[in-house]
């Protein structure tokens, strides 16, 4: 027997001491364990509570929505749905206001610091279709590393070719459910000193936002992160290849929970600036269906959204965005976007930007509408 | 009419022996795949509850420890290849710092900053699985190979080649490991 199988038979203790349940984590797990039996029994009928419960739900929605209209909500809202001061409207003779044209979204990334930077492009909760708008070169969606049963559950990402410096890197964008959670840049190379160089170059580029990023060692590489939601890493793969990839991540909920005592979080900034605007979701992936009251919805919707972007470790900007879906005369579908942004950090919620089509498109539609019966 | 509930009873029964007889087991199993406590703790809840559900399937004459054990292994694999790893890739570093420090974190804390366990817990999972069940778990190589579906002589193999990877590694490292060669 040598040294080291001597040393490892020793460390079993500290194994076995340091990798234990307490008795309350035990007590959890026994019951937790047996709960989720149980549930499983009880399964159906819990879908049977379940649907009613649904459905009386959307009877009480039903009623509020027809019962308390949207328009009055108090004016201080910025992002209220505001009835104009319409007179009746004479639909056979006055033709409807023009809508407002939707602002165009474009990205120009001339330089290698455009191209870096972005986290300040791409928002968490973005959908496949805003990101195709940016970047037209972007790929056509395909399941999450080619595997089927994850596309099927709603896991995708689609990849554009990127020339940073004289490397070609893939950008690639993971989307669950149809909303961006995670953009990254790939590079390969057996070039070890390289590799190397490009990440120190890398370090040194996001310290200005991000400040110096904490490493561990992986399984065959490294890993460095510079927040939760922005990181590094550096793997060595079996046939030599070195593979670097870096980029932005949303949380998920259980990842939140704990980070939010340690890191001024996605989530937290999310809630801080729902205190603005409450009526929004309070996650990146979620769209909420709003009706408009006293419009038919084969005339207009509106659907609500989050979206994120990394500022700094410790500071987003938080977009609430209202769609609007118009159905146009000409059998024309149009949408557009009233948005607001807010750069939030712990200390304080800012609005720095905003489009506001709401007026305009109520008067549309209030002028568009059919004339009430009777 | 089959008398289910008297069966249930049963099943109730066993499963929370189980737990309280090879949680700890379950868990370092996890932990070795996943080396991360929370996920190892939900890993756990996962294989007793697989176990619950599969209880038809288990032979009375069978061990639980190595059907459990089984269902850990395979439960822990599963979650490696799941995009729920890729997703913690980045975040890993946070996850396991805390700032308060009872006395379980500070054992955890020794466990982290061991070197040799550092460096067990970094090898590639075909040479650590059979490094911690061979020296922490105390199983032998024909029951190692039943476990993980390989031959004997593969466990064999991947236990030498594990350790002379552990020695490379804890060559350049605080301490002098220079005579962990074999003498």
């Amino acid at each position: 027997m040598d040294i080291l199988d001597r040393q490892l038979k020793q460390r079993k203790e500290l194994v076995h001491d340091s990798l234990r349940l307490t008795q309350e984590e035990v007590s959890r797990l026994e019951q937790r364990t047996l709960a989720s039996q149980a549930m499983a029994k009880s399964g159906k009928k819990r879908f049977l509570v379940r649907t009613c419960a649904i459905a009386g739900v959307a009877a009480v929605a039903a009623i509020l929505l027809w019962a308390g209209p949207l328009a009055q909500l108090p004016e201080e809202n910025p992002s209220q749905l505001v009835s104009p001061p319409v007179t009746t409207p004479n639909h056979q003779q006055t033709p409807a206001p023009a809508l407002p044209e939707a602002p165009k979204q474009t990205v120009a990334w001339q330089t290698e610091a455009d191209k870096l930077a972005f986290y300040r492009v791409f928002s968490l909760g973005m959908t496949y279709d805003e990101a195709k708008a940016l970047f037209p070169e972007l790929g056509e969606l395909q399941p999450l590393g080619g595997i089927e049963s994850l596309g099927a559950d709603g896991l995708q990402e689609a990849f554009m070719p990127v020339t940073l410096g004289d490397e070609q890197v893939q950008l690639t964008l993971s989307f669950e459910h149809g909303f961006l959670y995670a953009a990254r840049y790939q590079i390969e190379s057996k070039d070890e000193q390289r590799i190397m160089q490009k990440k120190a170059e890398l370090e040194t580029f996001y310290a200005s936002d991000f400040g110096s990023p904490k490493e561990e060692a992986l399984e065959s590489g490294t890993s460095s992160a510079w927040s939760p939601f922005f990181g590094l890493g550096l793997t060595k793969n079996w046939d030599g290849r070195y593979i670097l990839i870096w980029g932005l991540q949303g949380g998920e909920e259980a990842l939140e929970e704990l980070y939010r005592d340690r890191e001024f979080t996605v989530q937290e900034a999310i809630e801080r600036a729902l205190s603005e605007q409450p009526e929004f979701p309070a996650r990146t992936g979620e769209t909420r269906q709003v009706r408009v009251e006293g419009i038919p919805e084969t005339l207009a919707t509106t659907s609500l959204r989050t979206k994120v972007k990394l500022q700094t470790r410790d500071s987003y900007l938080v977009t609430f965005e209202r769609m609007w879906t118009i159905q146009g005369g000409d059998n024309r579908q149009m949408t557009i976007p009233s948005y607001w942004t807010y750069e939030v950090t712990e200390k304080q919620v800012k609005l720095v930007d905003s489009y506001v089509a709401d007026r305009e498109v109520m008067e549309y539609l209030h002028a568009a509408a059919p004339p009430p019966k009777g | 009419m089959i008398p289910f509930e008297p069966l249930a009873k049963r099943r109730e029964q066993v499963i929370k022996e189980w737990v309280a007889t090879h949680h700890a087991l379950i868990f370092r199993t996890a932990y070795y795949y996943v080396k991360n406590r929370a996920i190892a703790e939900d890993l756990t809840q996962e294989v007793f509850v697989k176990a619950f559900q599969k209880f038809d399937s288990f032979r009375e004459d069978a061990n639980p420890k190595t059907w459990l054990y089984r269902i850990a292994i395979n439960t822990a694999k599963d979650y490696l290849r799941s995009w729920n790893h890729r997703h913690l890739f980045f975040t890993s570093v946070f996850f396991e710092r805390s700032s308060s420090q009872s006395i379980e974190e500070q054992v955890m804390q020794q466990f982290q900053n061991d070197e040799l366990v550092q460096n067990v817990m970094g090898l590639p999972t075909k040479y650590r699985e059979v490094i911690v069940l061979y020296y922490f778990e105390e199983m032998r190589t024909p029951d190692i190979a039943e476990l993980l579906g390989l031959k004997d002589s593969t466990v064999r193999v991947r236990l030498s080649r594990g350790l002379e990877k552990l020695r490379q590694l804890l060559k350049g490292g605080d301490q002098d490991w220079t005579s962990l060669t074999d003498s």
